[in-house]
């Protein structure tokens, strides 16, 4: 290295101190030359046969560039003069021995900063090329022109030549914040091989030795590139510098690329950035609810964060917030998504080929990936709204080593309740949400993660039912690597969920009630890259549940109640699994993947056994055995597969195809069509066996515009069974023997799902354009009542068309509009066919399940965003939003009902909103 | 969970419940009701027969001419005779509790429904019918208790009576001819009272209650709520609180058609339910049939509210008078659309000059009651 230095240094001498020292015999040494469209390299040896000069240059600079001269005796600087009169190339002749063909201005002998890493042993090859004029608040393009420029020489130059192929691994990083970079996209010149950052930025990459140029690019950040000089195996980091404060946004976004070629089908993915442009009700920014607008994904309603993804109900949908299991995504009975916009990142929706590291729903995964701190300062933000506010900060504990970031939020709405009648002046309502997040990088090769997460929410209703749910989560995470082929993450953590209710208005009744589920879990994930045709995953996933399924006690001395508590349950569901993704041919991809999962129900605990052969009821119970602690109660097992395949017809054109099963072990049990905050999960136990589902699906993508336009259209095509639905009038809270109040349905569920999406430019969106059926079936005479005769059915979550257009305006860069339309059909319901007469009122007579459906739902909202300046050096920069949901103030009726009131039946159609509802919110950063 | 309901009905839904024209095509379904409980302590049994219709359809359909009768498990039975159109009574039974009974109904149409058989049913008798005033008004509450711990499962109903008075106790009237107004006169004994009524209501909701999450069989529920200054409690009130005990099943029934038709209307709604029963058409095994059939000692208590007992209750009808003077004239004029109270002045030989009137709901009370005194009443 130093040897280097020494050299570089008298370069800059005679460049910079003489910029025109020109070796008086070489640049006057008569050539004689003729070409005719030859390349650069024709041209050097030419020249260096003629001259003493050795010429260094860059080859990839000069990919397009051919030669015609035709020179007889000229000294070699007019010759060089006349080869490179039409082009921004500069020569240098800098010693005797020595010239430089360069791009740009002239040649600067600034030491370039390095992050490559990686033996170097000897030289002969350098290229140094600069702009000469560094202009105030260029820095940072100079920066980064820099970097693109110099080429790094990575691993041992002196290393056997035996393998062709070396491993290159590294990190991106956001240059600003030291953050990494998570799905930036690494394209190899020539060589075609692409990449997609995983969630730590990290990347590894099998290449063949020598000059390769990389292409790096990502959603909000500038595209870069590096050149790179390969010897052996070795490191490159690379710093992306983010588009804010770019005057023309010309972001080519990393999932535009990956929708094409990723072999993942029916994987959408929005960053934060896209999410909070979109307008939603109270300004609240809400990562459900914009997952919902997505081709797909359905929700019964507006009071309802429960996603329903291709027929799947909301409990087949696995949430991980940083790997934690959410199971009450919401807050203030679903109007708002328990998740603080602030520290999230982006999310992910797996909706046909799930990978194989993911298990135990059926429908989709949703990965919420949160942000880390900034590693190099302190910032932060806060947001004011009408019914909440929240506050992030984060920063550095040890700088470029430990970050934390911590995000809270809160809701002021006791406010609006005291607008409410009389009858609910004295209500309360509140919840917040806490999220800690730590960071230490214990060296290059070992990071921990810490993540903390605490939501509650809590309801006083005129001082008689207090009602409050909570979720609960802590893991740590430890990312290894072991070296560029084999990484591996090890996470461990506990995640809880539990509600209660209590009443304490009729003292002689007051009670407390409630259900917690608690889960200890550990994974291990590997990933090992073994060469660029393939890439292999394994791990095994271990969950252990304790559920406490119900209690209910008596609160206050003069309560009469009768404690009871429904014995806790408890089971262990492991999985090992194996992935691999087969690149066989640069279009043609495979990925197949294995995942064994078995499901353990343990003991303690009494079983009910019922009559083999007989409907589950109370009257065919035939006694209980008592298992002891530890014990084996059943166990069920089998394989899931998930295999995806992709033939890249064109760069821009690709189709793909994928299977997938899929095994539930745990149930939710809720009678209403919303996810009510009083739902309740079950394990499977001897009678109440797992969901299982199968999908095929099949896509073609498609992007134009140089993959700024994405389309795509999906068709899938599932099969569900043991999805329970319930018997007439089932118990479901503290029910002793809740397999009695079940029945076990089948179903089938198809659909076509189209989307066009544009994330850069001006004028940016998506239109999403689902039809779907969800279809369920409970035939079995002996699994109890038949619903519907034994026909198909439609779920309550059956809307076939769906569209949906997010658009946003960017008049400039401090101002936006958005506004985004939906349109769905109604949802079905069960309408009473007739009535009757009884107990001194009308009664309504109901019969067909879900056979009608409400009217269709339809609404448009709107909101502009405002930014404050951009001038980098102030101390904060503020936002502000104001918007209006349902701007036309369509009453999109959510249910109807007939209710019998004065002797009279009456049919009404509720809404949520039945107005257009205004709002702001007011967002600063510092 | 109602009251989380109503809460968030409330504050989501401003102005939000339109009326729901349904979709569903007018079915003609004639399913057969059955209601009532076989009274088993001496006193009226009705069972009422009717058929289920189509939702547009506004008047009910009574099951004429169909045979029911009472049968044990020792082949007795008792004939329920047609009391008036699909009423079947009975009167004066003292059923054998050790033995099982079952309801069967021959329809007109030569359908025949049996129930199971069930033994009758052990009601202990109602504690009291006590009541509490706050700021939200009276509120009355059914209190009761099973030494035996045996019974679980309660069902009220109940009817209300409630004297109330005129705003003004008249003591004119007026004369008319061909419509016209032409005199004041004294009312006399021949005349109609108006001052003194009584009003009745009856409970139009399923009223339930169990205690079988409670160590002892004690029920303390709130049956009525009667919002403050209402004028049920303006002068006396009366409720009459039926007890009836049911099993699990029975009660499961009432509680699944109370879910399907009182507790609706939320953001979290259940899905309606079919209804159990124990009834099975013989005739046509598939034939649905609504009700279910019970037999117990029906239990019932009646408590007396006065208005002495209610400070400042506040009832107020917001009346006022006008003066008239009793010529034509003024008659004409003002005296429509009023009733004459009291005379003002008076003339020779007991003559009304003037006198005062007001809106005949202040004046005369069978325009919201009846004036026929009860004869429970005190």
């Amino acid at each position: 290295m130093k040897k280097w230095g020494s050299f570089i240094l008298v370069l800059a001498y005679l460049v910079i101190v003489h910029p025109k020292a020109y070796s008086q015999i070489d640049s006057l040494k008569l050539i004689n030359i003729e070409l005719n469209g030859a390349g650069i390299e024709q041209f050097v040896l030419a020249l260096e046969k003629q001259t003493d000069l050795h010429f260094y240059y860059d080859v990839s600079q000069f990919d397009s560039i051919t030669f015609n001269i035709n020179a007889k005796k000229q000294p070699l600087i007019k010759v060089l003069e006349q080869a490179f009169a039409q082009t921004d190339f500069q020569f240098s002749i800098a010693a005797p021995d020595y010239a430089f063909i360069t791009k740009g201005k002239s040649v600067n002998t600034d030491l370039p900063t390095t992050t490559a890493s990686g033996e170097r042993s000897g030289n002969n090859q350098v290229s140094n090329k600069m702009p000469a004029y560094k202009k105030p608040g260029e820095e940072k393009d100079n920066l980064k022109t820099t970097l693109e420029n110099k080429i790094y020489e990575i691993g041992d130059k002196s290393s056997p030549a035996l393998q062709n192929s070396v491993i290159l691994a590294g990190n991106v990083t956001d240059a600003k914040t030291g953050e990494p970079v998570v799905g930036a996209y690494l394209h190899v010149e020539k060589a075609n091989i692409s990449i997609i950052t995983d969630q730590f930025g990290y990347f590894s990459i099998s290449l063949p030795k020598g000059r390769h140029i990389i292409n790096i690019q990502s959603l909000g950040m500038k595209d870069t590139r590096r050149q790179i000089q390969l010897y052996s195996d070795g490191k490159l980091n690379i710093d992306m510098q983010s588009t804010i404060l770019t005057i023309k946004n010309v972001t080519i976004s990393a999932q535009k690329l990956s929708n094409v070629r990723g072999t993942q089908m029916g994987l959408q993915k929005i960053d934060i950035k896209t999410i909070k442009q979109v307008p939603v009700v109270f300004g609240e920014a809400d990562i459900l609810r914009v997952v919902t607008t997505l081709p797909g994904v359905k929700t019964v309603g507006e009071a309802s964060t429960g996603l329903n993804v291709r027929g799947g109900s909301a409990d087949q949908n696995l949430i991980l917030f940083n790997d934690a299991t959410i199971y009450n995504p919401s807050h203030f009975f679903g109007m708002f998504s328990a998740f603080n916009p602030e520290v999230v990142k982006d999310v992910e929706l797996y909706k046909s080929s799930i990978p194989a590291r993911y298990g135990g729903r059926l429908s989709s995964v949703l990965n919420i990936n949160t942000r880390e701190g900034n590693k190099k300062k302190i910032t932060g933000g806060a947001g004011l709204g009408l019914l909440t506010s929240r506050i992030n900060v984060e920063g550095p504990l040890i700088k470029d080593k430990t970050s934390f970031l911590i995000g809270a939020r809160t809701t002021y709405a006791d406010w609006l309740l005291k607008e409410l009648p009389d009858q609910y002046k004295n209500s309360k309502a509140g919840f917040y949400d806490l999220n800690l997040n730590l960071t230490h990088e214990l060296n290059k090769k070992n990071t921990i993660y810490l993540t903390g997460y605490l939501s509650r929410d809590r309801f006083n209703l005129n001082s008689d039912t207090v009602y409050g749910y909570k979720n609960k989560n802590l893991s740590l995470k430890w990312k290894h690597i072991f070296n560029n082929k084999i990484n591996s993450l090890i996470t461990g953590g506990l995640d809880q969920y539990s509600y209660n209710i209590s009443s304490n208005k009729l003292p002689m009744n007051a009670y407390k009630m409630g259900f917690d589920i608690h889960q200890k879990y550990f994974k291990a994930h590997f990933n090992y890259y073994l060469n660029n045709t393939h890439t292999i995953d394994f791990g095994l996933n271990s969950i252990y549940y304790k559920l406490n399924p119900g209690y209910f006690n008596p609160d206050g001395k003069s309560s009469l109640v009768i404690p009871d508590q429904i014995a806790t349950e408890q089971a262990l569901e492991s999985a090992l699994y194996l992935n691999d993704r087969y690149n066989i041919t640069p279009e043609f991809t495979v990925e197949g993947g294995v995942r064994y999962s078995m499901y353990n129900y343990l003991g303690p605990k009494t079983v009910t056994t019922y009559a083999p052969g007989l409907p589950i009821t109370e009257s065919n119970m035939t006694g209980s055995i008592a298992y002891e602690k530890g014990k084996f109660i059943k166990t069920y097992s089998g394989p899931e597969f998930r295999i995806s395949t992709r033939y890249a017809l064109t760069d821009s054109f690709s189709v793909k195809a994928s299977f997938n099963t899929q095994r539930q072990y745990i149930h939710m049990l809720s009678n209403t069509a919303a996810m009510a905050p009083t739902d309740i999960w079950k394990l499977s136990d001897p009678s109440i066996r797992p969901q299982y589902g199968e999908q095929v699906s099949l896509g073609l993508y498609k992007n134009f515009k140089s993959n700024t336009i994405e389309t795509s259209l999906e068709v899938y095509y599932k099969r569900l069974s043991n999805y329970l639905d319930y018997k007439s009038g089932a118990n479901l809270v503290l029910n002793h023997h809740i397999e009695t109040d079940v029945i076990a349905t089948k179903g089938k569920a198809y659909g076509v799902e189209f989307l066009i999406k544009k994330l850069t430019g001006k004028l940016n969106g998506w239109i999403s354009y689902t039809w779907s059926r969800i279809l369920l079936k409970q035939d079995d005479p002996l699994a109890g009542e038949l619903i519907n005769n034994g026909l198909f059915y439609p779920a309550n979550y059956d809307k076939p068309h769906d569209v949906t257009v997010i658009g946003n305006y960017r008049m400039s860069h401090r101002f936006s509009v958005s506004l985004n339309a939906t349109y769905s059909t109604g949802r079905p319901i069960t309408l009473p066919i007739g009535r009757f007469f009884y107990a001194g009122s009308e009664r309504t007579l109901y019969a067909g399940r879900n056979a009608y459906r409400i009217p269709d739902y339809f609404r448009t909202d709107f909101s502009m965003n405002i930014d404050g300046n951009h001038k980098i050096h102030q101390v904060t920069h503020n936002s502000w939003t104001i918007g209006v949901y349902n701007i036309t103030g369509r009453k999109n009726p959510y249910s109807v009902y007939y209710i019998s009131e004065n002797n009279v039946i009456n049919g009404y159609k509720l809404s949520i909103f039945g107005s257009a509802i205004p709002y702001i919110n007011f967002n600063i950063r510092f | 969970m109602n009251k989380l309901i109503g809460f968030a009905l409330v504050l989501l839904v401003t102005g939000c419940k339109e009326k729901f024209i349904s979709p569903a095509p007018d079915v003609v379904t004639g399913y057969l009701v059955i209601e009532g409980v076989i009274n088993n302590d001496g006193g009226l049994t009705t069972v009422k027969l009717s058929r289920t219709t189509s939702l547009n359809n506004n008047s009910d359909i009574p099951e004429k001419g169909a045979i029911v009768r009472l049968e044990d498990s020792n082949n007795g039975n008792l004939l329920l005779p047609e009391s008036s159109d699909g009423n079947y009574t009975i009167d004066n039974l003292h059923l054998d509790t050790t033995i099982k009974y079952r309801l069967d109904i021959k329809t007109s149409n030569n359908e025949e429904y049996v129930s199971d058989l069930v033994a009758p049913r052990y009601n202990p008798p109602i504690d009291s019918v006590s009541w509490e005033r706050d700021d939200k008004g009276v509120t009355i509450f059914i209190n009761t208790h099973d030494p035996k711990n045996n019974t679980h499962y309660y069902q009220w109903d109940y009817n209300e009576t409630w004297e109330f008075h005129s705003a003004y106790f008249a003591s004119l009237k007026y004369v008319e001819v061909n419509n016209v107004i032409t005199n004041v006169v004294y009312r006399d004994a021949s005349d109609p009272q108006i001052a003194i009524c009584w009003q009745y209501n009856t409970s139009g909701a399923i009223l339930l209650g169990s205690s079988l999450k409670l160590s002892q069989d004690i029920i303390r529920l709130p049956l009525i709520k009667i919002p403050p200054a209402s004028w049920e409690l303006s002068v006396l009130y009366s409720v009459i609180v039926r007890q009836y005990s049911w099993g699990k099943e029975g009660y499961e029934f009432l509680e699944r058609m109370k879910k399907n038709t009182e507790g609706v209307g939320s953001v979290f709604d259940a899905q309606p339910s079919e209804l159990n029963t124990n009834f099975h058409c013989v005739s046509n095994p598939s034939q649905p049939v609504i009700g279910f059939f019970n037999i117990c000692t029906i239990r019932e208590k009646r408590i007396f509210i006065r208005n002495s007992e209610l400070p400042n209750w506040g009832y107020h009808m917001g009346c006022s008078e006008v003066i008239i003077e009793n010529n034509p004239d003024s008659l004409r004029s003002k005296a429509a659309g009023l009733l004459p109270t009291n005379p003002l002045i008076l003339g020779p030989f007991g003559s009304v000059v003037t006198f005062y009137a007001a809106e005949p709901i202040c004046v005369d009370c069978t325009l919201r009651g009846y004036n026929v005194k009860p004869t429970y009443w005190p």
